[in-house]
């Protein structure tokens, strides 16, 4: 009976020990749990981590002050996904498809910093050129072999703190019109 | 403001399981240990997360989000099944098994408090006048004011907060023997001596308060529980024999009759389990305090780094 009354004033060390060390696996085991929790999500989202959706062109601009506007230079031209992130630089990334053109268009965007690798993935390209789009514009035009045997275009410059990106994989002429027309459009905003 | 409320939510659920995973792995599982252990995942949520919003506002921006939290609420925020967002159904599922929890618990006291009929206070007998001094002195306290009701149903509550009172229906005198019914005291002044009424007026305040937390709700819950176990492990000690406070448990759980109130009906489970606790020896010995200190510190810092 004795034994179902026993209240020891003092924890002995060992069992203190091994009590501090439960508790340390148990919160430790729950960090890690909630990690692969949101790691999950962020797969299921299909965005990596640091990378989010945005609904409209004008929430992006909003969410990293870069400005996007410039594509109304593009009326035929929808936006299908919307990208952006904020670390390192601000960026944003817009995916657009044309009713008219069978091809797709993504134009990538930074301020005060190259566009971040988790919103660009590298290309692999075989070929490489400097370009120039008006008087003022110098561009790199890269390509990339796609497995279907098509090519995809990048077309890439800087201008006033602004890095901008544009991928193709339609014709180069069509790359090059549009680039300027937004180059255009990006004069007028100024 | 929904945020905040998610927020509290999600805490509430992770500290609720840390905290019972802890419990069913700890060697030391005293009432009192276990008691700590769910107040901090009580408290913990409430009081942490608009802490931490006050203090730390950067803490919500994209950037702690991205680079530091463990997990965000944001970086799911876009899943979506057939036009459904996954996180506002995960929220509202939540929200409603939050409240079920609470509505159980409060919804048979609400019932038997309106078909209660008023406590018909008559003369305490003689013998429940000495069981009462028996268990006070037994407990080492002063015996506390005694209300006897001349009712049928077996019953037996501590009231009031400031000078708490006991009433001791005819039922429950009827049905023990004088020694259980001294330990059934004894269990109901640890109640008045640790102000346990007052405990677990706030606790169902919380509890009406954050209703839409599963995670609190079951933390409150255990928290009430194990209030009943440091009592009835306060009972048995002061009688010296833990059988006799099981064997009053055990005929208020074998009197199913028309007097039982719902209430009593869903805590038969529960008052078995008390039971068991009661003769189980190796649970007796009390947490550390340096577990009790390296759970709260980490809690605090998992709790941190987790954003809705």
């Amino acid at each position: 009976m004795k034994a179902l009354l026993h209240r020891p004033n003092q924890v002995p060390s060992p069992r203190s020990a091994r009590a501090v060390a439960t508790a340390v696996l148990v919160l430790a085991g729950a960090a890690g749990v909630l990690r692969l929790g949101d790691a999950v999500a962020t797969w299921l989202v299909g965005l990596p981590r640091g990378v989010h959706a945005c609904a409209n062109l004008d929430q992006a601009q909003a969410e990293t002050g870069v400005p996007v506007a410039v594509l109304r230079a593009l009326p035929d031209w929808h936006p299908v996904a919307i990208r952006t992130t904020t670390r390192p630089a601000p960026a944003v990334a817009a995916t657009f498809r044309s009713p008219r053109v069978a091809a797709e268009l993504v134009f990538y965007r930074s301020r005060a910093g190259a566009i971040p690798d988790r919103l660009r993935t590298p290309l692999a390209t075989f070929h490489a050129v400097e370009v120039s789009l008006s008087r003022d514009h110098k561009a790199i035009l890269a390509a990339e072999l796609l497995p279907g045997g098509g090519t995809l275009q990048e077309l890439a410059w800087s201008d006033a703190n602004q890095h901008t990106v544009m991928r193709f994989t339609g014709r180069t002429v069509d790359l090059l019109r549009l680039a300027n027309l937004i180059i255009d459009e990006d004069l007028r905003a100024r | 403001m929904v945020k905040q409320a998610a927020e509290i939510a999600v805490h509430g659920v992770v500290a609720t399981c840390v905290v019972a995973l802890i419990i069913q792995l700890q060697p030391s599982r005293a009432p009192a240990a276990r008691l700590w252990l769910w107040l901090l995942a009580l408290l913990a949520p409430v009081t942490l997360s608009p802490i931490y919003g006050l203090l730390w506002p950067a803490r919500r921006e994209d950037g702690f989000r991205d680079e530091w939290a463990l997990l965000s609420g944001t970086h799911g925020s876009n899943l979506a099944w057939h036009g459904v967002s996954v996180g506002a159904a995960c929220w509202s599922i939540a929200a409603v098994l939050g409240a079920l929890l609470f509505l159980r618990d409060l919804l048979p006291f609400a019932v038997d408090v309106v078909r209660k009929q008023a406590v018909r206070a008559v003369e305490v007998p003689p013998h429940v006048l000495s069981a009462s001094v028996r268990a006070a002195e037994a407990m080492g306290m002063e015996r506390p004011r005694l209300r006897f009701d001349d009712a049928a149903a077996p019953n037996l509550s501590c009231r009031g907060w400031r000078r708490p009172i006991l009433i001791v229906s005819r039922g429950l005198v009827e049905l023990l023997d004088g020694d259980e019914l001294a330990a059934a005291l004894a269990h109901e002044m640890c109640h008045a001596k640790r102000r346990d009424t007052a405990l677990g007026f706030a606790v169902m305040l919380v509890r009406a308060a954050f209703f839409f937390s599963p995670g609190l709700q079951i933390a409150a819950r255990a928290l009430v529980q194990d209030l009943e176990c440091q009592a009835d492990h306060a009972a048995a000690h002061a009688m010296g024999d833990p059988v006799v406070v099981v064997r009053s448990l055990r005929k208020l759980v074998g009197s199913h009759d028309r007097h039982m109130t719902i209430w009593h009906r869903l805590q038969t489970s529960v008052l078995e389990r008390r039971c068991r606790l009661l003769l189980d020896d190796r649970r007796l010995t009390p947490v550390s305090r340096a577990a009790l200190l390296v759970t709260a510190a980490g809690l605090a810092l998992l709790l941190f780094f987790t954003v809705a």
